[in-house]
C-alpha cells in the first residue's frame, strides 16, 4: 500500500555563529532520516531529549525548514508546495502539542478553535461548522455545551480533548502526537491514550506518536523508530523493538527505564549493569565522528569511531544502524567483543 | 492549612472559574476603578456640554468680567465675561478629542508596524525598530510648535505630531507583545490547522498582545493631554474663541493673584485627568499578566 507520508534523507539543519569571526556552526537535528507510515499505521518515535524527535514532527508540519531531503505526501512533494496548496496538504497531517495549556488560544472560545480550521479550508461555515464542531467535542468525549467556554476553564486532560478535537476538525489522515500525554498526570493519560485508541480505529488514523515514556509508545504503536542524535538508529515493530532491542542505543534506553514489579527485573538488572550508559550525550553542535552513540556504546569498537554505521536491513521491516548488524567486526581484532555484544543483545546469526 | 492559605486559594479557584479574571483583578483595585470612574465621569459631562451649560462658551458678558464664584457662575468668569465652567466643560471636549487623536495616531502608526515587525523579524524588523529609534529621538512638544509653525496654530496638525512622535513607544510595547505571544504553543498550533499569515496575525496574535497595548494606550493619553495642555497654554493650540483646558488655564494666569479660581480649576482637571490615565494604566497593567498561565 502506498505510504500517506513518506520522508527521504530528511535533514534539518540549524546554524549559528557564536560571534563575528568565528566560523559558524552547523547542528543536524535531524540528520537524513527516512521514515514512511502507512494508511492507519501508528508509528512510535523515540529517544531522549534533544535527539531530534520533535524536530521531525516540526519539519513535517512545516514549522521548521528543511534542509534537504523530501517529504512526500501521497506522491506530492510537500516541500515544493507553496502557499495556499501547501496548507492544503497541511490539512491531511494535524499536531498535538505536548503543553495543552499553551496549545490553545486563551481569547478564542472552543467553538472558535474548532471552527477556525474548517473556515480557513473553506470547508464550511456557519452552523453548519458548529455542528461538525459539537460533534467532534462529543466525540472526544466532552460537551456540546463547552462550545461557548474558553481554554482557562479546563484541566490538562480536558485541553488535550480539544486539542486532539482540533487535529481531527480537517478530517486528516495522519495525527502528529508530539509527546501529547507527557504532560498529563497517570490517570488522565489512560484515558487520553484510550480515546486516541479509539478514535484510530474508527477513523482509519496513522498516528506519529512521538514520546520518552517507551510503555506508552509501545501500547500505542505499530512500529518504533528510535532516535539518536538526529538519526533513525532502529526501527521495527513495536513489540521487537522493546523486547528485543538490536541497537546498543536501544537497550540501554531501555534498561534505563525504572521497572515497576518484579517481571523482568532480572534482566532488567543485568542490562543496567551492561548498558549502564557512560557520560552524557555529546554536544549536537559537535558531534562524534563515525556513529553518534561510540562515545556512550558498552560495546564500542574501534571502527565506529571511524565510520558512521550504514542502515542494515535486520529482520523483515526492522533496520538497525550499527556495526554490530554488519559482518564489519568480524575477523578485527575487536572480534571477540563483537561476539560477545551480539551474544548479549540476542542478535541473530548474520547471513554471511 | 492555615485560614489565610484556604482563603487565598478559594481566591484563585474563583478567579479560575470567572471568566475574565483580569476584569476581577482590576476591581479590586480602588485606585484604578477611582481612575475610570473619573475619566468615564469627565469624558460623559464634556460630551453632555451643551445639554448641562446655561452659557455659551463662546460669548462674554462684559458687564461680568472677572467675577469670583457665585451662585450663577460656580467657578466665575474670565476676562472677557465669560462663565468659566461652561468653558471648562466644553474645553475639556478638545482636550480630550485632541489627546485620542494624538493617541489614534500613535495606535495606528505605532501597533501594526510592531506586530509586523515581530511577526516577519529579520531585516523587516531591524528596518521598522531603526526608524522608530529614529523617531524617538525627537522631542515631542518641539516638533509639534515646528509643525504649527509651518502650518499656523490649530490643535490637529499638532496632535498628528505628537502622536507620529509617541508612536514609538507603540510600536515597541506591540513587538515585544507580539514575540512573546509569537513563541506560544498555539500559534505554531493555528500554522499547522494552516492559517494564513495575515489570520494569525489579526486573529491570534493581536488579541493575545492587547492587553499591553492597553496600557501604554491608557499612558500615552495622559501624555497627550499634558501636550495638548501645553501647546494651548502658550497660544499655539486652539484659537479663541475656543476652548480647552490648557487654553483656560493661559487665559487666566494673567489675572492669577486676583482671581484665582479658574487658574486651579483648570490645573486641578488636567492634572486630574492626567494622574486618571497613569492610574487606569498601571491598573490595567496589574491585572494583566498572570491570565496567561491560571
Amino acid at each position: 500500500m502506498n505510504p500517506i507520508l513518506n520522508l527521504e534523507r530528511v535533514t534539518v539543519e540549524f546554524v549559528r555563529q557564536r560571534a563575528v569571526g568565528r566560523p559558524r556552526q552547523v547542528l543536524h537535528a535531524v540528520n537524513e532520516v527516512d521514515l514512511e507510515i502507512a494508511p492507519g499505521e501508528a508509528v512510535g518515535l523515540v529517544g531522549e531529549s534533544g535527539s531530534g524527535k520533535s524536530t521531525v514532527a516540526r519539519a513535517i508540519t512545516g514549522l521548521n525548514p528543511v534542509t534537504s531531503g523530501a517529504i512526500g505526501v501521497d506522491g506530492n512533494s510537500v516541500l515544493r508546495a507553496k502557499g495556499k496548496d501547501l496548507r492544503m496538504l497541511r490539512r491531511r497531517f494535524q499536531m498535538v502539542f505536548q503543553d495543552p495549556y499553551s496549545s490553545l488560544d486563551p481569547s478564542m472560545s472552543i467553538g472558535s478553535t474548532l471552527t477556525e480550521s474548517l473556515t480557513v479550508h473553506g470547508l464550511e461555515r456557519g452552523p453548519a461548522a458548529v455542528e461538525r464542531a459539537a460533534d467532534m467535542l462529543l466525540a472526544v468525549g466532552l460537551r456540546s455545551a463547552d462550545l461557548a467556554k474558553y481554554p482557562h476553564e479546563f484541566s490538562g486532560g480536558q485541553r488535550q480533548r480539544i486539542a486532539i478535537a482540533r487535529a481531527l476538525m480537517t478530517d486528516p489522515d495522519l495525527i502528529i502526537l508530539d509527546e501529547a500525554v507527557s504532560a498529563l498526570d497517570v490517570s488522565t493519560r489512560a484515558q487520553v491514550l484510550d480515546l486516541l485508541q479509539g478514535l484510530r480505529r474508527d477513523r482509519r488514523l496513522a498516528y506519529l506518536f512521538i514520546g520518552h515514556d517507551l510503555a506508552v509508545v509501545q501500547r500505542m504503536s505499530d512500529r518504533i523508530a528510535v532516535m539518536y542524535l538526529g538519526r533513525i538508529v532502529e526501527v521495527g515493530p513495536a513489540d521487537d523493538v522493546i523486547r528485543n532491542p538490536q541497537h546498543p542505543y536501544t537497550a540501554s534506553l531501555l534498561a534505563s527505564v525504572p521497572q515497576v514489579g518484579s517481571r523482568g527485573a532480572e534482566r532488567a538488572a543485568e542490562l543496567r549493569r551492561r548498558l549502564h550508559v557512560r557520560a552524557d550525550p555529546p554536544d549536537p553542535w559537535n558531534p562524534p565522528s563515525g556513529c553518534a552513540f561510540a562515545t556512550r556504546c558498552p560495546f564500542v569498537m574501534e571502527m565506529c569511531r571511524a565510520e558512521t554505521p550504514p542502515a542494515v536491513e535486520i529482520a523483515s521491516e526492522a533496520v538497525s544502524r550499527c556495526h554490530l548488524a554488519t559482518d564489519a567486526g568480524r575477523g578485527t581484532e575487536s572480534e571477540a567483543r563483537w561476539d560477545r555484544a551480539r551474544e548479549f543483545l540476542a542478535m541473530p546469526s548474520p547471513a554471511s | 492549612m492555615n485560614v489565610t492559605a484556604s482563603r487565598e486559594r478559594g481566591r484563585g479557584l474563583r478567579q479560575t472559574l470567572t471568566r475574565g479574571g483580569g476584569v476581577d483583578r482590576f476591581r479590586r483595585q480602588p485606585l484604578a476603578v477611582a481612575a475610570l470612574v473619573f475619566v468615564v465621569v469627565i469624558t460623559t459631562v464634556c460630551i453632555l456640554a451643551p445639554l448641562l451649560t446655561p452659557y455659551p462658551f463662546d460669548r462674554g458678558v462684559l458687564a461680568d468680567t472677572l467675577q469670583g464664584p457665585s451662585a450663577r457662575h460656580p467657578l466665575g468668569t474670565d476676562d472677557v465675561g465669560r462663565d468659566v465652567l461652561s468653558r471648562l466643560l466644553y474645553g475639556g471636549r478638545t482636550t480630550l478629542l485632541a489627546a485620542v487623536q494624538a493617541t489614534g495616531f500613535s495606535v495606528i502608526l505605532g501597533v501594526p508596524a510592531g506586530l509586523i515587525a515581530a511577526f516577519a523579524g529579520g531585516w523587516v524588523d531591524a528596518c521598522l525598530s531603526r526608524v522608530a529609534d529614529a523617531i524617538m529621538t525627537f522631542p515631542a512638544l518641539l516638533l509639534a510648535v515646528v509643525i504649527i509653525g509651518i502650518t499656523g496654530p490649530g490643535l490637529t496638525n499638532a496632535m498628528i505630531a505628537i502622536g507620529v512622535v509617541y508612536g514609538p513607544r507603540l510600536f515597541r510595547v506591540a513587538r515585544a507583545a507580539g514575540l512573546a505571544v509569537l513563541n506560544e504553543t498555539y500559534i505554531a498550533a493555528a500554522k499547522t490547522v494552516g492559517c494564513s499569515p495575515l489570520r494569525i496575525l489579526m486573529r491570534h496574535i493581536l488579541p493575545n498582545a492587547l492587553s499591553p497595548l492597553l496600557v501604554q494606550v491608557s499612558l500615552t493619553m495622559a501624555t497627550a493631554v499634558l501636550a495638548e495642555g501645553s501647546l494651548s497654554f502658550l497660544g499655539l493650540g486652539v484659537q479663541p474663541p475656543q476652548s480647552s483646558w490648557g487654553a483656560v488655564l493661559g487665559r487666566s494666569v494673567p489675572q492669577m493673584s486676583q482671581h484665582p479660581v479658574p487658574v486651579i480649576a483648570a490645573g486641578v482637571l488636567i492634572s486630574l485627568l492626567v494622574l486618571s490615565f497613569n492610574l487606569l494604566g498601571d491598573g490595567i497593567r496589574d491585572s494583566i499578566g498572570r491570565e496567561r498561565k491560571s
